[in-house]
This record gives structure tokens, C-alpha cells and sequence, in this order.
């Protein structure tokens, strides 16, 4: 199911793009997700979450009729597409494809790599080319993909994708120590992909389904200690899904404890909480009922379609 | 829409950028350009994706 992470920061950063005119590609890498033994590589399943997501980018405020929809099995049905899959390949060394695995989320110093883990990163790169795209979005943490597909670009005279990286966003009970792994060379950008790859719990992300109580109660057990700005995932939540350059918020709590309070910033946000001025219970509070407003379209547009929701609960864990 | 505003909407929310001259340049010189997200499709987390 998916989690308000990728829904809300990939939904709201979609939108800002088409606002901003640009032809926007949904790729639904079906071929990618079998090579990463998602589901144990079934495609039927792999589709149907594939259809499902459509669903949900449209009730995440993504018109169908704005976005095109592309399965990377189709773009795959042609010589051309394969032929740029081995010249990509035909500039990289193993080595480095394989230092670039971890865009799957798989561990750079595996040992037991398969032939296939090969084929992800030139295809990743391939696919960019043969859409033809200016511009490649994605988290963070494929930004070893999107390097790969710049410089054989500038190699072969295809041009250079821009990439454009959005923030992971960390799960409710923060970062956890045992998150460890290697995923890329940087320490910190490493601690950011082996907290997202080390295994959560449902309870630990919010999905965009959840009914406000739910949120709630997920929310109301999230780490957030008072004045800790480090690690807080709800200062996080705020500062990545909340403030987006849209003007402040209205801080909502009890009139014993200050009232409503207007936030301009998410900076003046983490100075009032770092100071003690705002307690995590109304930090709490505010962020459910914020993020439950945002999702309300969600809960709306699947009630009236339940569909593609039920097909995903009856797939299991993929 | 002026090129500053669309480079506005664009890159706001985002870790990086690379690289933000290109991007500007391109959105002087396109009206239309193509852009994408992928990604994978599984239940837990799209890997293409932030979670």
C-alpha cells in the first residue's frame, strides 16, 4: 500500500511540474520490479500494483489526462529500446554498475549479486533516453542511477538528464540505530537509504488510506521529544510535506496552552519547538490533522472505486 | 508562466538539483519539456521513490 511518502512527495512534486508545463511520464517499471523479485517476480502481481498506483496518482490530484502513463514492458517491446540498453552498457564497467545497485535497495557490497541486478541500472538509464526526457525525478537515493544515465548520455551524444531529487522521508519512530548497510559513499546520504531500507513496520509509515483515527494513533506514538529537532520526524513531516513554498500554517491548541498560533516558516516551526515554545502534543495534533486533511481525497476516491485497493490487500506483501 | 516562477514550482521541495543552470536554461528554451518519475511496482515501497 502506499505510504504518504511517496504519495505526497511524489503526487504534490507531479503536480508542481505540470503546473510548471512540463509533459509528465508515469513509468510503471514492471520489468524493474521483476528484476528486483518483487512478489517473487510476478508480473500479474507486479501489474496489478502497477494499476493500482495509477489510481492512486489520480486521487492524489494527478489527472489522468494530464500524465501519461508508460509500463516499462512496452517500452521494452522494440529493438531500438535494446539497442540502448547495450550502449549504455557499452560505457560503464561491471564495477561501477554494480556500485550503483543500490537504487534497488540492495547493498553494494552483496556477494550474491544476480546477472540480472546488471541489466537494472543500464535499463534505468535507457529508459530515460528513449522517452526522450529533459528532466528525471526520483528520491534521493537513486541519484546513482540518474549520474550513470548523465555521463553515458554526454558519452554518447544523447544529451544529459537533469535529475531532480526529492527528499526520503523518514519513517515515524525516526532514524533507527540499526539501520546499517552499505548504499553510498557518503555517510549521510547512507544513513538516510539504510534507515529507508531497513525493514519497517506497518505502524512505522502512514498510508495514504488511513482514516484520521488511524493517523492519529500512528502519529501520537512518533518519536518527538520535546525540543529535539535532530532526527524528529515530525518537524521532518512538516518541513517536507506541510511547508512547500505555500505561505504558513495556523497552528491550532487549547487556549490554555497559547491558542492558535500563526507559523509563517518552517524555520520560525523549529525555532518555536526547539525552544520549548510549541509542546509535541500540539506539534502532534496539528500534523494529523494537516496530513488527514490532505488525504481526504484520497479516502474519497476509493471508497467510490474500492477495486484496485482490494485486488492490492488480497496480493500480500510484494 | 515566466521561466523564474516555472523554475520555482519546479525545484521547490527538493534535495538537488543537477544541474539547477540546466534546468534553468531549459525552461527559457522549452515551453513543453518531457519529464518522468518511475516507478517500481511493488506493495511495501516504489524503490524509484521516496519509500
Amino acid at each position: 500500500m502506499m505510504h504518504v511518502g511517496q504519495g505526497l512527495v511524489c503526487g504534490d512534486k507531479i503536480q508542481d511540474l505540470i503546473r510548471a508545463g512540463f509533459q509528465f511520464t508515469i513509468f510503471l517499471a514492471d520489468y524493474h520490479s521483476m528484476i528486483n523479485n518483487k512478489y517473487g517476480g510476478d508480473l500479474q502481481k507486479i501489474r496489478t500494483t502497477g494499476e493500482y498506483f495509477q489510481h492512486c496518482f489520480t486521487a492524489l490530484g494527478v489527472p489522468r489526462e494530464k500524465v501519461e502513463y508508460i509500463w516499462a514492458s512496452d517500452l521494452a517491446d522494440s529493438k531500438e529500446y535494446w539497442e540502448r540498453v547495450l550502449r549504455v552498457a557499452r560505457t560503464v564497467s561491471t564495477q561501477r554498475v554494480l556500485r550503483a545497485i543500490p537504487i534497488m535497495g540492495r547493498d553494494m557490497k552483496s556477494k550474491d549479486t544476480d546477472a540480472a541486478a546488471i541489466f537494472y541500472p543500464c535499463m534505468q538509464a535507457a529508459d530515460i533516453f528513449e522517452m526522450r526526457l529533459d528532466v528525471a525525478c526520483a528520491g534521493i537515493d537513486q541519484r546513482k542511477a540518474h549520474i550513470l544515465a548523465r555521463e553515458a548520455g554526454e558519452r554518447l551524444n544523447w544529451g544529459k538528464p537533469v535529475s531532480l531529487h526529492t527528499p526520503i522521508l523518514m519513517g515515524l519512530h525516526g532514524v533507527p540505530d540499526t539501520a546499517a548497510g552499505s548504499y553510498d559513499e557518503d555517510p549521510k546520504l547512507n544513513r538516510v537509504i539504510a534507515a529507508k531500507m531497513s525493514k519497517s513496520k506497518p505502524e512505522d509509515n502512514i498510508l495514504i488510506h488511513d482514516e484520521p483515527e488511524v493517523v492519529e494513533q500512528k502519529i501520537g506514538r512518533a518519536f518527538c521529544p520535546a525540543g529535539v529537532v535532530e532526527g524528529n520526524p515530525i518537524l521532518e513531516y512538516f518541513r517536507i510535506l506541510v511547508f512547500r513554498g505555500n505561505g504558513g500554517i495556523q497552528l491550532e491548541r487549547d487556549p490554555k496552552y497559547g491558542g492558535k498560533v500563526e507559523v509563517e516558516t518552517y524555520q520560525q516551526l523549529e525555532e518555536a519547538f526547539a525552544a520549548g515554545k510549541i509542546h509535541p502534543k500540539d506539534l502532534k495534533s496539528n500534523i494529523s490533522r494537516i496530513l488527514s486533511e490532505k488525504l481526504a481525497p484520497v479516502r474519497e476516491y476509493f471508497r467510490k472505486h474500492p477495486k484496485p485497493l482490494e485486488e492490492m490487500r488480497s496480493l500480500g506483501a510484494g | 508562466m515566466d521561466p523564474d516562477e516555472r523554475v520555482q514550482l519546479a525545484t521547490r521541495g527538493t534535495v538537488e538539483i543537477i544541474q539547477r543552470g540546466e534546468l534553468e536554461r531549459l525552461l527559457v528554451e522549452n515551453e513543453r519539456p518531457r519529464a518522468y518519475w518511475g516507478f517500481e511496482c511493488s506493495g511495501m515501497r516504489a524503490i524509484a521513490c521516496t519509500e
